[in-house]
């Protein structure tokens, strides 16, 4: 068994006296797709963020793709690999899509502007919105710009892809077209942490289904097992209050 | 963003080609004596506005001392704090510019002997009849040029409300919108503005009698020396006069 | 997809009629600088002055003749006061939300101190202490230039005025960095880019365009504060007002044309500004 590619150990983090992640430990392997899920302030964005370090953990480690995330490792490197998708999209504002796109690649892959602006047009075809190119994000709808964000993050060829809420701050009808594009790089081989509370996404696509609650993981299991037939109480009580059918 | 950038670069270089083109050497050539003035006090020292010289009686007057003490002089037109301020640092040779000696300046730097006495009178609307000397200014306001012997005279007279300005052509601007009842000045520049403005008369008798010397800062007492001998020889010689008549007389 | 190509249409549209421009622009949002109305207060303005000068010549020609170096020197030490204090409040800006706590402190320290201090006493303080404190060190450091050194006037208001302002335009730069929302330094980190490429390529560009109508408004601002030199003996539009009066008893003359000059700058500049304003614009989401 190949080693996982994300490998998180006893994480500790607290934000002045709250504590966020109270000795989280997960091991994703590569390809999977890593659905988690719980009520607000359980951690799971904190988790994530943690992964490409956008927060610092105190205790415990976290691996990446072999690399060990603390002060002395170099950030840039490994962030590389790890691309991240915001619940606010965080488009460039001042750019253009394709310029979103090439940015990036340019200065920290160290592209040429040829070779990136391939790359980027081919990533915008692949989530549909080839002729957006030109475009501003203040142009485009939420649904597209999330769709350009994703695009931005995958042409820095990463290994693994992390999701905050993707869907959370679109309209609901644009929220399909963006699912669509993340179940296709999801079919595709892409390793997967999303964080989200879309049920129908993680029932569909998900390789594995984790609940976090107030810091720690409280179950995890095949979406099947997951939905139909949860171990705990406390997650039990979560899927009642979102699954309204 | 680019045309922007460009705007930035080319002014970029205009600005360091005039900073550059603006310092100046080790200021002065060698040899030459640095004589600072105020040049807007007409008419002993004021600024020619057509052909930007700068003129008057104290211009002439120190041409004359340098003739005879064979000086070289070079004229620095500053403004009147900063002369003071720079006479007391040493940063000029010389000054003068009806510059009234007084105790307290006295103390910051040298004086040559007096060459003029002058006085401060008062100004007002020909309309204000019933202002007719100091004693009749009680109650009233009263223009003055911050920090000149003026404003010192006007200070001393009880009951008066002083209006200070930065110059004394504001002070005149003021007397002439009816905002203040009168100003007191130097006589020469009385003159000056009641010969131009009808409406303004000088009243009574000069106030005060001040002397005017040339200030040399502290430590140049050789340069003083200098001066004080050619301005004895010319004082004799009745150059006060002289340029009495062709700078104070209408 | 019907809004979609909608979107496309109108926006094929408007690239028909619009002139072709380097900078984004607000959709609808073109500006013709013919269509700015207060060009016409600058017009106003200098036909002022021209009727004055040609109805009345003595004295307003021979103000203006006399006092065009004045003008000069003001505009140079405006222009060069500026540029330089856009790089102080750049480096100060920066400085004040650096990571490093020294370079905070100094930051901060400069400018409250520097804000606290009229600038009339700082430009005096410069003018006179700046050669004292020169030649102090150049009697410590034995270095004989430094002894003998004379200020140009005009160099120590510069820096003056680039020291004051700076400290406002540190302050500028700073919010504009701080409006700038903190997810785009987050995606532009997560992307693999370094703190310093994040700053040049997505935090400051976007900063640039809120930062932009408050340093047209210093230029402005600038350009009128320079009067003050003429305190300090540098020859600007002030100080040639101050000598043609003295030497032809009319203050209000005299100081009607100066304002009148001054005014014909200051609006000028401030269309410059709003030109360059309107042309910088974008809608953020």
């Amino acid at each position: 068994m190949p080693e996982p590619i994300i490998q998180i150990r006893d994480v500790k983090k607290r934000f002045g006296r709250v504590e966020a992640l109270r000795g989280v430990s997960l091991d994703v392997g590569e390809g999977e797709v890593v659905v988690i899920v719980g009520p607000s302030g359980s951690g799971k964005t904190t988790l994530l963020r943690c992964i490409n370090r956008l927060e610092e953990y105190e205790e415990g480690t976290i691996v990446v793709d072999g690399m060990t995330l603390d002060n002395t490792t170099n950030i840039n490197a490994i962030r590389c690999e790890v691309g991240m998708v915001f619940q606010s999209f965080n488009l460039f504002a001042h750019l253009t899509a394709l310029q979103n796109l090439t940015l990036a690649q340019c200065i920290v892959r160290k592209r040429s502007r040829e070779e990136a602006e391939k790359v980027a047009r081919s990533l915008l075809a692949k989530v549909g919105i080839p002729e957006k190119a030109k475009a501003h994000p203040a142009q485009l709808s939420g649904g597209q710009q999330q769709r350009v964000a994703i695009a931005r993050a995958l042409a820095m060829n990463p290994k693994i892809m992390l999701f905050d809420e993707p869907t959370s701050a679109l309209d609901p009808e644009m929220i399909k077209e963006v699912l669509d594009v993340m179940t296709s790089l999801a079919r595709e081989g892409m390793t997967m942490v999303v964080v989200s509370h879309e049920m129908g996404f993680a029932r569909a696509a998900a390789d594995r289904v984790i609940f976090m609650d107030e810091g720690l993981i409280v179950e995890q299991a095949t979406p099947r097992d997951f939905f139909e037939n949860p171990r705990e109480q406390r997650t039990r009580l979560f899927l009642s209050k979102i699954l309204h059918l | 963003m680019k045309r922007l950038l460009w705007l930035w670069v080319l002014l970029a270089v205009v600005v360091v080609i005039v900073i550059v083109l603006l310092v100046p050497g080790r200021g002065g050539e060698a040899g030459k004596i640095r004589v600072a003035t105020d040049a807007t006090w007409k008419p002993f020292e004021y600024v020619n506005t057509t052909t930007r010289e700068i003129v008057g009686f104290d211009i002439d007057l120190f041409d004359a001392i340098a003739e005879r003490a064979n000086l070289d002089v070079e004229y620095v037109n500053v403004a009147w704090d900063p002369l003071l301020a720079g006479m007391a640092q040493g940063t000029y040779d010389a000054a003068i510019s009806s510059i009234t000696i007084k105790p307290d300046r006295l103390a910051e730097m040298n004086f040559s002997h007096p060459y003029y006495v002058a006085g401060q009178i008062i100004v007002t609307l020909n309309s204000s009849t019933n202002i007719t000397g100091p004693e009749t200014l009680s109650g009233k306001s009263v223009g003055v040029q911050t920090g000149t012997t003026g404003d010192d005279e006007a200070q001393s007279i009880n009951g008066t409300t002083v209006v200070g300005f930065d110059e004394i052509g504001m002070a005149f601007v003021a007397l002439l919108a009816h905002q203040i009842d009168a100003v007191i000045c130097d006589t020469p520049v009385a003159s000056g503005f009641v010969d131009k403005y009808d409406i303004l008369k000088t009243v009574g008798e000069v106030l005060t009698t001040e002397q005017y010397g040339i200030a040399v800062p502290k430590g140049k007492e050789e340069l003083l020396d200098k001066i004080n001998t050619a301005l004895d020889a010319l004082l004799a010689e009745g150059i006060i006069d002289q340029l009495t008549t062709k700078w104070l007389v209408q | 997809m019907l809004d979609s190509t909608l979107l496309d249409f109108t926006m094929e549209e408007q690239k028909k009629n619009a002139p072709r421009r380097e900078l984004s622009f607000v959709v609808g949002g073109e500006v013709n600088i013919r269509q700015d109305p207060w060009w016409w207060l600058a017009v106003a303005v200098a036909a002022i002055i021209v009727l004055l000068v040609i109805l009345q010549p003595v004295p307003f020609r021979e103000i203006v003749l006399f006092a065009r170096d004045g003008i000069l020197v003001t505009i140079v030490v405006t222009v060069a006061s500026y540029f330089l204090m856009v790089i102080l409040g750049l480096l100060g800006g920066l400085g004040r939300i650096s990571k490093n706590r020294l370079i905070r402190g100094i930051a901060s320290l400069y400018v409250e101190v520097v804000r606290g201090i009229p600038l009339l006493v700082q430009l005096i303080g410069w003018y006179f202490a700046s050669p004292v404190i020169i030649h102090k060190l150049g009697l410590w450091l034995n270095l004989q230039p430094l002894i003998e050194y004379r200020a140009n006037p005009i160099i120590t208001a510069i820096m003056a005025i680039t020291v004051c302002y700076g400290a406002y335009m540190s302050e500028i730069v700073r919010s504009g960095i701080q409006s700038v929302p903190k997810g785009q330094m987050e995606a532009a980190r997560s992307l693999g880019m370094s703190h310093f490429q994040a700053m040049r390529h997505v935090v400051l560009p976007q900063a640039f365009r809120v930062i932009l109508p408050p340093m047209g408004n210093e230029f402005i601002s600038l350009l009128k504060d320079s009067s003050l030199v003429s305190v300090v003996a540098v020859a600007d539009l002030t100080r040639r007002g101050r000598e043609f009066m003295s030497a032809h008893f009319n203050p209000i003359e005299t100081w009607l044309m100066v304002a009148l000059l001054y005014l014909i700058m200051t609006i000028v500049a401030a269309r410059v500004v709003s030109y360059i304003e309107k042309r910088s614009k974008y809608e953020r989401y």
